[in-house]
């Protein structure tokens, strides 16, 4: 594979002396799409904003396309951010804002407006280019601030929370429009959010933020199948999560002992259990090929799609997800079995 | 309906009738004063004697080039200035200090700080003593009865105008979009021209436009530093009124003055004009 177009080794960033960014390790390919996924105060943002240089880091390096750009002012570095609120030049048309970078790139104002246009026409805003911002939709600003970017073609496009004001209809159709322009334009995107499923839905890999630290980088479903980390278990998709307990012998008991499983390629320190809800079978008996414990249905609350069953396995809580149709015949009070397969249950650590 | 409508009337007759008693009827009165003999017939020959009078128009001349020239200064030293307040002190307690100190003189009388400005620049005043110990002049400069002195008088009791209006418009620039800015590669220089200039000036011409109507309009500052050497508009109404007691004459001198300045000001307000599509 060719170079990555951005590389960061070893970032770390204070504000304060409380430390923002720990000993960030990333590389992105061409034409990939990243999601920096994590909690607000994870430090995503405060990352993006050392990529685009707006921030200095107090250690490590920031390569784009292999050239170190940790000390250029953002005026020098060969990427392209859409900003939060968008932050459109409200005393400039729509026109005049895309063809902006190309004039600062000192290009002519006829092959400017050119490329202004064709931006605008990708994201597909043609006629357009006389109005104001201000007389636009949240959406079609949303677009101009896109067209503004992808203008000056650059290799990396870092977009900050860029669909957090639209409302949640709109954000599903920008949301494949990104997707697609990403894919006309075969540039790498760096795309900031806090939503899961946006970032889910959008992003090849996902990096996995909390408390400065990246807590797991992989693709969304390995990520969700395979958490390297109690909070990676927790933040993508529901877990269970259960309080494991080291035995003498090397091996784990989960709860209350109904459990055990052996441990000895279990990493140190202390392990929660993550236990998906949907691996949970919930049935009057035991079922074949199956670990049968034995559980109480304490709530079934219904979302729709499916239904949520709450279980009480001695002192424990478990939820398991099942379809509506195999509600038939529970109800809250009732002793069930909790099926479930050792193979997936994973042992992750951090404490429950 | 109408029983709604009766308290809007209400609320809005008393503003509309304190505008009138005190803004519009007083114009009214000077304007038909303008337009009368003082036998109070009609006549345009107040503003006749002042076309024909090349000595009304030469001290129209000096007028409006103190008001541009005191205007020109002060945004020349405001825009800096307002810059530095809100864009480079970080430190609060500085900002507001320097904030309260630009705005306690406009509670001091301008007779006051006018006479202030006669000792500063009298012969042996603070200035000349000064610029003579650094060695800049070797016999004290003549400031009092100057243009300059009126200048730096006006310059001075006018500057916060200018430095509010601006840093306000200042302040009001959001900083994402210099980040943007810088992000689509334009250097802070770029920035400030494409950027930060143009979104500021709305309020630099509001500041501007107040200066100028101020300056041209002032008569303490002027009369005080002046020593009678110089004439400026408003001293020549003022010598109508307080001592010709003309009253007619000295309305058409004031409808003269506020026709040019208003005149001056929409073909200035027409540059900061924010834009329409």
């Amino acid at each position: 594979m060719s170079a990555p177009i951005l590389a960061i080794d070893g970032l770390s960033k204070q504000f304060g002396g409380q430390p923002a960014l720990t000993a960030i390790d990333l590389g992105v390919e061409q034409g990939e799409f990243i999601a920096l996924l994590g909690p607000s105060g994870c430090g995503k943002t405060t990352l993006l904003r050392c990529i685009a240089g707006f921030l200095t880091p107090e250690a490590g390096t920031i390569r784009l396309a292999g050239e170190d750009v940790t000390r250029l002012p953002p005026y020098r570095r060969p990427l392209n951010t859409v900003f939060q609120n968008y932050a459109l030049f409200p005393h400039m048309s729509v026109a005049e804002n895309v063809a902006y970078g190309p004039r600062r790139q000192g290009i002519a104002r006829d092959e400017a407006a050119r490329r202004a246009g064709e931006a605008l026409e990708l994201v597909g805003l043609s006629g357009f280019g006389e109005r104001l911002p201000a007389q636009l939709s949240g959406g079609q600003q949303q677009r101009v601030a896109l067209a503004r970017a992808i203008v000056n073609r650059p290799q990396l496009l870092l977009l900050d929370e860029p669909l957090s004001a639209l409302d949640l209809k709109l954000r599903k159709k920008v949301q494949s429009e990104l997707k697609q322009i990403q894919h006309r334009l075969g540039i790498a995107f760096l795309f900031v959010t806090h939503d899961q499923e946006e970032a889910m839905t959008l992003a090849d890999r996902i990096v996995l933020m909390n408390g400065g630290r990246i807590e797991q980088i992989g693709r969304g479903r390995d990520i969700y199948a395979q958490p390297a980390t109690r909070f990676a278990a927790d933040f993508i998709g529901d877990a269970n999560l259960l309080a494991v307990a080291r035995q003498g012998d090397g091996s784990c008991s989960l709860l209350d002992g109904a459990l055990r499983v052996p441990a000895a390629d279990a990493p140190p320190g202390e392990l929660t259990g993550v236990l998906r809800p949907e691996d949970i079978l919930v049935a009057t008996g035991p079922v074949a090929g199956r670990l049968a414990l034995p559980a109480v249905v304490s709530e079934i609350v219904h979302v729709g799609s499916h239904a949520a069953v709450a279980l009480t396995v001695g002192d424990a809580m478990l939820t398991a997800r099942l379809a509506p149709s195999a509600l038939a015949g529970l109800g809250a009070g009732q002793p069930v079995f909790a099926n479930i397969r050792l193979s997936d249950l994973r042992l992750v650590p951090g404490a429950a | 309906m109408s029983g709604t409508l009766r308290p809007v009337v209400l609320l809005c007759a008393l503003p509309a009738a304190f505008f009138v008693a005190f803004f519009l009827a007083p114009m009214a009165v000077v304007l038909i004063a303008s337009l009368a003999t003082p036998a109070g017939q009609p006549t345009a020959a107040h503003y006749l004697r002042i076309l024909a009078d090349a000595y009304h128009w030469d001290v129209l001349w000096v007028t409006f080039r103190i008001g541009a020239l005191t205007t020109l200064v002060c945004v020349l030293i405001g825009y800096p200035l307002a810059w530095y307040l809100v864009r480079i002190v970080r430190w609060r307690p500085w900002r507001r200090f320097c904030v309260i100190l630009l705005v306690v003189p406009l509670f001091t009388s301008n007779i006051v700080r006018s006479f202030g400005w006669m000792v500063l620049l009298g012969r042996n005043g603070l200035v000349n003593d000064g610029l003579i110990g650094l060695g800049v002049i070797e016999r004290p400069m003549r400031f009092l009865g100057t243009e300059l002195g009126i200048l730096i008088g006006l310059v001075y009791i006018l500057l916060p105008f200018i430095v509010l209006a601006v840093g306000n418009a200042l302040a009001k620039v959001d900083p994402a979009l210099e980040h943007a800015s810088a992000d689509l590669g334009a250097t802070p220089a770029g920035t400030f021209r494409t950027i930060i200039f143009p979104l500021s000036l709305p309020g630099l011409m509001a500041g501007a436009v107040m200066v100028f109507m101020l300056a041209v309009s002032a008569y303490v500052t002027p009369a005080l530093l002046s020593g009678g050497r110089i004439t400026v508009f408003s001293m020549l109404i003022f010598q109508q009124y307080s001592s010709v007691f003309d009253f007619n004459y000295g309305g058409a001198l004031s409808i003269t003055m506020l026709v040019l300045t208003l005149a001056l000001v929409a073909i200035a307000g027409r540059i900061g004009e924010p834009r329409r599509a």
